[in-house]
């Protein structure tokens, strides 16, 4: 299971336009699920979440793309695959969901959730992405602050 | 605007800044009544309950209370308003301000439940969406309109269906950023969490435009078991309801479109590092799967955008084309948003380039859905092109596969898609095209079907030779 912590939920109605669309649409699908070069028609792994795969390669979830392929790259010097195979079933499989943000997050659109992006790393730890850069989330009066600093 | 009702709109935007905390604790604290959790629990987006609970008096008297508390510090006790003597620069104001308010409320929740939205507070204390007169200005009189899809501010009486509201790029502070400040390293940081935010706001925008279609959908579906001799009045609420689909897919696609103007701005940017490149893409792919999403309101319900959707579909469009040029999908969507908006249109560019070797050109998404949202808008002509061209560029992209008999009836349903609008058939022609090339893409186009249809069950057999039929037939070349 996906953690709570990195999700959140769409809202009730939107669950009222998929039983439309089976009524509406003659093959229940929509064409911005039938084919694209970057999005797979492909439903998301059952049995891989982002959570799993980030725990599997002991990264955080939303860590940049060279974060995860450093980790990676050690893991394979650590644990070559021709000596252990068995690692590598789990280790490929997540390093190919977190490595590429469009397969990371097509995981989440496949899914119909939206993602809640975090991290707990330090400045020094993580110079791009960290507890300071990752962005706050927003509510009216960002918003509005934001508009108001857009006429200066 | 000019620098002085800049100065006055930002002045008016401050004002409501400062009244915000109060106004947002007054709406929280409609969780405190005790009917409310029981509303909210069974609540759908829509009002949906036959009489008004006269013990939500209080509470509806208190919102109220608020609702023009706010309006009143931000307009009526505004003395910088006051020194407005012309009619449009105030109308225009009042919109500024308006757009503001209701994106602010669009970021608005109770208690971190996704559902405990304004239009709740709104539909639970039955809050009449009559106008009021909020104030008069130098013998203007300002009116003011609730309802559960925000709150408008105008001159008139009558307003729009749907409010107005600034689009979501406002929000993310994107103005902060331009090509010089990617030449600074320094801005990586920013930047990188700034595709993030996109990304994240990206999916609640679509989430937003899913939840508010189904509601718009509900309500239209509910008209159709009106009694025959409330036909009049079914119409005519039909109308308002498309209006105001208008009206937020205007606001959302004005919102990808600016979202994606940045995005593209991004990847013309060759300095940047792998990890931003990497967010970049992904955030481009992003908006283009939520863009197609628009679309189906038109191709699957036959809903007819307005003009001013048709403008920010253009403007998506051709912000999409400056970071992948190359894209199919996009040249069509490019070729129908023309010919919705009466604006001809060369497609020899997009016919070349289906004629050259297929790795040479992107096909990014299915262009079927675009093509079939603007059908209302194409001549014979113009239809029986993009037919041809899109049953080409099928035919170039696809290895034969198990999903040929899905394109056949993808093919059919663009084929028949301009009989099932009920407008008036276009004569012009918008589609700029030679004779030459559109009869060699005809006779591709039969080829291809013959090899889709090879080894076909009876019923996509059936189908492809209807479409078979369209395109080689005399009749259709006659009348073109």
């Amino acid at each position: 299971m996906i953690s709570r912590q990195s999700i959140e939920p769409r809202r009730r109605a939107a669950v009222d336009i998929k039983l439309l669309r089976l009524e509406l649409l003659p093959r229940g699908r929509t064409p911005c699920e039938t084919i694209s070069h970057e999005w797979s028609p492909a439903q998301p792994t059952e049995n891989l979440t982002p959570d799993a795969a980030a725990e599997a390669l002991k990264v955080e979830l939303w860590a940049p793309q060279s974060v995860i392929k450093e980790r990676y790259r050690k893991l394979q010097m650590r644990y070559p695959p021709e000596q252990f195979p068995e690692r590598h079933i789990v280790l490929r499989p997540a390093f190919e969901l977190l490595s590429d943000p469009v397969v990371r997050l097509n995981w989440f659109w496949q899914s119909g959730l939206i993602p809640i992006m975090w991290s707990e790393r330090s400045i020094e730890e993580s110079p791009l992405w960290n507890k300071i850069s990752c962005p706050q989330a927003l509510n009216p009066e960002l918003v509005l602050d934001s508009i108001i600093d857009s006429f200066a | 605007m000019s620098h002085s009702e800049d100065n006055i709109c930002k002045d008016t935007l401050k004002r409501l800044r400062d009244a915000w905390p109060e106004f947002s604790s007054s709406l929280s604290s409609v969780s405190t009544h005790s009917e409310f959790n029981e509303f909210l629990n069974k609540y759908r987006g829509h009002q949906n309950e036959s009489s008004f609970s006269v013990q939500r008096n209080d509470v509806q008297n208190r919102i109220s209370a608020a609702l023009l508390n706010l309006l009143n510090h931000c307009i009526t006790k505004n003395e910088s308003i006051e020194s407005v003597a012309n009619p449009s620069v105030l109308e225009k104001l009042l919109h500024e301000v308006e757009s503001a308010l209701n994106l602010a409320l669009v970021f608005w929740q109770g208690s971190h439940n996704r559902n405990f939205q304004f239009r709740a507070i709104i539909d639970f204390c039955w809050i009449s969406s009559d106008p009021i007169l909020l104030t008069v200005v130098n013998g203007y009189e300002v009116f003011a309109r609730v309802s559960e899809w925000g709150i408008q501010l105008s001159l008139e009486q009558d307003t729009p269906p749907f409010p107005r509201r600034a689009s979501i790029a406002r929000a993310l502070s994107l103005h902060s950023f331009s090509i010089d400040t990617f030449k600074q390293n320094e801005n990586e940081v920013e930047l990188f969490s700034k595709l993030r935010l996109i990304q994240k706001e990206f999916c609640h925008l679509i989430d937003e435009w899913e939840h508010c279609n189904s509601i718009l959908a509900v309500q239209q579906h509910s008209l159709r078991s009106l009694p025959a001799e409330q036909s009049q009045v079914a119409r005519q609420l039909f109308v308002q309801i498309s209006e105001m689909r208008n009206g937020l897919a205007q606001w959302c696609a004005q919102s990808s479109a600016d979202l994606q103007d940045f995005v593209s701005l991004c990847s013309s940017q060759e300095s940047l590092s792998a990890d931003i490149r990497a967010e970049i893409a992904a955030a481009d792919a992003l908006i283009l799967s939520g863009f197609q999403k628009f679309f189906l309101p038109a191709s699957v319900s036959r809903h007819v955008y307005s003009e001013a959707v048709v403008v920010e579909f253009n403007r998506w469009v051709h912000a999409r084309l400056k970071s992948e040029p190359d894209d199919i999908f996009s040249l069509f969507a490019k070729a129908s948003c023309a010919a919705a908006s009466g604006n001809s249109v060369d497609v020899s560019f997009l016919a070349l380039k289906i004629e050259e070797k297929s790795h040479l050109w992107s096909l990014s998404a299915d262009p079927s859905a675009a093509i079939k949202a603007f059908a209302w808008s194409y001549s014979q002509r113009d239809h029986l092109a993009l037919s041809a061209l899109f049953t080409s560029c099928i035919d170039a992209k696809m290895a034969p596969n198990a999903l040929d008999g899905y394109w056949i009836q993808t093919i059919a349903s663009i084929i028949e898609m301009p009989e099932t609008f009920s407008c008036q058939t276009v004569e012009s022609n918008r589609l700029l095209i030679s004779e030459d090339l559109l009869t060699s893409f005809k006779s591709r186009a039969v080829k291809a079907i013959d090899r889709m249809s090879f080894n076909m069950n009876e019923e996509n057999s059936k189908t492809a030779h209807y479409v078979r039929e369209f395109f080689s037939s005399d009749s259709l070349q006659a009348d073109c």
